[in-house]
């Protein structure tokens, strides 16, 4: 292990990583911000449609650069400003498609999509015959590579990054009425400005990143780590924060993994790596994410069957007189012995096994077995009373005694005004305080 | 005389019809007069017209509204109650017509109107609580940074209680029922604090309590002082505790106090346009133009 944390350690430090790797977290980061103002629009696929439309773009500057013959800087600049204008007319095609020929998001996204990809595609290769060199320059924006980024692209993504969360901090409420209720925020003067800025902001962000993450993963970086963040918290702010983490740590392992796992032998493409880590993490959050992860239910829902299963054991202890033998008891429950151990060790404070096999209730099992009793026929009471028929109603008592709470109870108990015998004649316990109040 | 050439006959008809309405409609566009704030009328509509490609929902509308009255809107099924009222909060674009708020344009006394509209139109998935959205109302009172005061805040609180969603504080928009959404509608909108408040048909998926309750804030901000209009589709209420209305059918029938609007010519007038054959042959006449059949 100790070997593993001082290669990390020495990876951080080092000069020729710590750029490429500041590089890739800025920009996952920035990425990740967007994702989440889509993902609020649910069209996450925004990113796929800008970073796609982006490639001819790339290749129509090179093109020109080629034409007018300009030095490799300008070739860059000349590059990105392609990118951003054929990016802007996809998405002004996107928007024609849904507003006048009313086609639907999806088909709309994928028309914009192939065009533009295909498009790129077959300008590409004139490019190749044209100008090799170039052509191998402008193809690193299809996979992205961040070994070879310069500190002058890290600077960038620093400064893109300040200002996009500037943006974000300034504007946030605005973001979030404007994203909520277009109609009522257009009331406040909000609407096609926001609109804009939020259009600008996502075009600079997506073409600065390409040079990292690439055009055919840009939108897995983007949309991952809001949909994980979605699965932990509720509030706005707080999947902001969050998905910025899951950025972060995404970008942070996939580069190290990229380098870790090939070793000296090879190096692992950077930008898949970060999607494969972040798209882990979304695996990860829809397992176990706080707000309905699948093993999160799961464990829940095996917590309240075995509160069901200790309550039924309880109330048929309290009603045999407060000691069974095992194999009853195996019999009142109807299950295997796995679960049997389990119910008996949850409900150790209320019960003790004593020699010969027998299960005792203790003194504050009984009062825990009385509430659900009393529950119980409360509830027979009640359905009685709504119009059930009495032979019917101790099945749906059974169910229900588990779920009713302590407010519930004292309403049944307003309502029904207070009884003392359920349908079927038998007493119903007393309420723990009501005992201690001599009549 | 067959089928078709009915169809043809009444497609001429009806573009005759429209196009000459727009057109008289646009020759006798009034000139902008400038009212006095105060004005009796809170909104003036003249001559408006709302087409959705070559299908004209509103033709020619020229209704006034009064302040500080409860106004009814309305009118059978497609009819043009929800076009009438985007179109007059700018919502829709106006092919015609001129609508004016105490005499002046909409742009300027935007933030004075209340619009609360159908909660089918909001994605309820979204991750907002209720306090957020309640909150939104005094958007135009909030600081630099949309920061908000403490009496806002409090004020949100104490509306929340009111419409008894004071329970629901902290949790997600995506748990409240139908009614509870209109309800939280209905606090953001009282939380605007403006003057003329417009609901678009605010009693549609709600139960009765929740209803009650709508129509007992309507007459509450009526006692205000404030105007209120109102999509509504159940005449008898309408009757009961609505002082004006106005019904229309693409046409504006009538408008006025309840009594005279609600007789019984006028209702066979607006209503019968829901006969079957003639909605059908309006949809296939609706179809043929914009050549999808």
């Amino acid at each position: 292990m100790i070997p593993f944390f001082k290669e990390v350690f020495l990876w951080l430090t080092d000069p020729t990583f710590t750029v490429s790797l500041w590089g890739a977290v800025l920009a996952c980061v920035s990425l990740s911000w967007i994702g989440v103002i889509y993902s609020l629009r649910r069209s996450a696929l925004i990113g796929e449609v800008i970073a796609h439309s982006a490639f001819p773009g790339l290749i129509l500057g090179a093109f020109i650069g080629i034409i007018f013959d300009v030095s490799s800087e300008r070739m860059n600049l000349l590059l990105i400003i392609g990118a951003i204008a054929t990016a802007y007319l996809s998405m002004k095609k996107l928007t024609f498609l849904q507003t006048q020929w009313k086609k639907s998001p999806d088909a709309a996204l994928m028309i914009s999509i192939s065009s533009f990809l295909g498009m790129g595609v077959l300008l590409a290769s004139i490019l190749q015959s044209v100008d090799p060199v170039l052509y191998k320059n402008v193809m690193i924006f299809l996979y992205g590579r961040t070994a070879t980024m310069l500190a002058f692209h890290v600077k960038l993504y620093a400064i893109v990054m300040i200002l996009l969360s500037f943006f974000l901090i300034t504007f946030h409420r605005r973001i979030k009425m404007f994203e909520f209720d277009k109609t009522f925020a257009g009331f406040f003067g909000i609407g096609k400005g926001l609109e804009r800025a939020i259009v600008c902001v996502t075009l600079v962000v997506i073409i600065i990143s390409l040079r990292s993450c690439g055009i055919l993963l840009l939108a897995g970086m983007m949309t991952t780590p809001a949909i994980a963040a979605r699965w932990w918290v509720k509030k706005i702010s707080s999947i902001f924060f969050l998905s910025t983490f899951f950025g972060a740590f995404s970008a942070l392992l996939g580069s190290f993994l990229s380098i870790y796992i090939g070793g000296d032998l090879f190096v692992l493409p950077t930008g898949p790596m970060i999607t494969t880590v972040s798209a882990a993490c979304t695996l990860f959050s829809l397992l176990f994410g706080k707000r309905g992860g699948l093993i999160v239910r799961m464990y829940r829902r095996i917590l309240f069957s075995l509160k069901c299963q200790e309550e039924n054991l309880l109330k048929s202890l309290y009603k045999k007189g407060g000691a069974m033998k095992i194999f009853e008891v195996k019999e009142v429950l109807n299950s295997g012995a796995l679960i049997l151990l389990l119910v008996i060790f949850r409900a150790r404070d209320h019960i003790k096994i004593s020699t010969e096999y027998t299960v005792v209730l203790k003194e504050a099992g009984v009062i825990y077995a009385e509430r659900v009793v009393r529950l119980h026929r409360l509830w027979e009471v009640y359905l009685c009373e709504v119009g059930f028929m009495k032979h019917r109603v101790h099945a749906f008592a059974d169910e229900i005694e588990h779920v009713l709470t302590e407010e519930m109870e004292n309403i049944l108990v307003k309502r029904l005004k207070n009884p003392t015998h359920c349908p079927h004649q038998q007493k119903i316990p007393k309420k723990l305080e009501e005992k201690d109040v001599p009549v | 005389m067959s089928e078709k050439s009915i169809h043809r006959m009444w497609k001429t008809v009806t573009q005759l019809k429209r196009r000459t309405s727009v057109i008289t409609a646009f020759l006798e566009k009034p000139v902008k007069e400038i009212y006095e704030i105060g004005d009796e009328n809170v909104i003036k509509v003249e001559s408006l017209t709302v087409h959705y490609d070559c299908f004209a929902a509103l033709i020619d509308i020229n209704v006034e509204i009064k302040k500080g009255l409860m106004t009814a809107i309305i009118g059978p099924n497609g009819a043009g109650k929800s076009s009438f009222i985007k179109a007059i909060l700018n919502l829709t674009k106006k092919s015609t017509g001129v609508v004016s708020f105490f005499g002046n344009s909409f742009e300027q006394v935007q933030k004075k109107i209340a619009y609360v509209e159908q909660t089918k139109e909001i994605d309820w998935q979204f991750p907002i609580t209720v306090e957020e959205v309640v909150l939104m109302g005094c958007y135009s009172r909030s600081g630099l940074f949309s920061t908000y005061s403490k009496e806002d805040r409090r004020q949100c609180k104490e509306l929340i209680k009111k419409f008894g969603l004071l329970d629901k504080q902290h949790s997600l928009i995506s748990e409240l029922s139908g009614g509870q959404r209109q309800r939280l509608f209905l606090s953001r909108a009282y939380m605007q604090n403006a003057e003329v408040y417009i609901f678009d048909e605010p009693m549609a998926f709600v139960d009765y309590t929740t209803s009650e309750m709508i129509i007992e804030s309507m007459k509450e901000l009526k006692a205000l002082g404030k105007t209120v209009i109102c999509i509504h589709h159940n005449l008898d209420e309408v009757k009961k505790e609505f002082d004006e209305a106005v019904l229309l059918s693409h046409y504006l029938i009538d408008s006025g106090p309840v009594k005279k609007v609600l007789s019984k010519s006028n209702l066979i007038k607006a209503f019968r346009a829901n006969d079957f054959i003639l909605s059908e042959v309006l949809e296939l006449s609706k179809e043929m133009e914009s050549g999808n059949t």
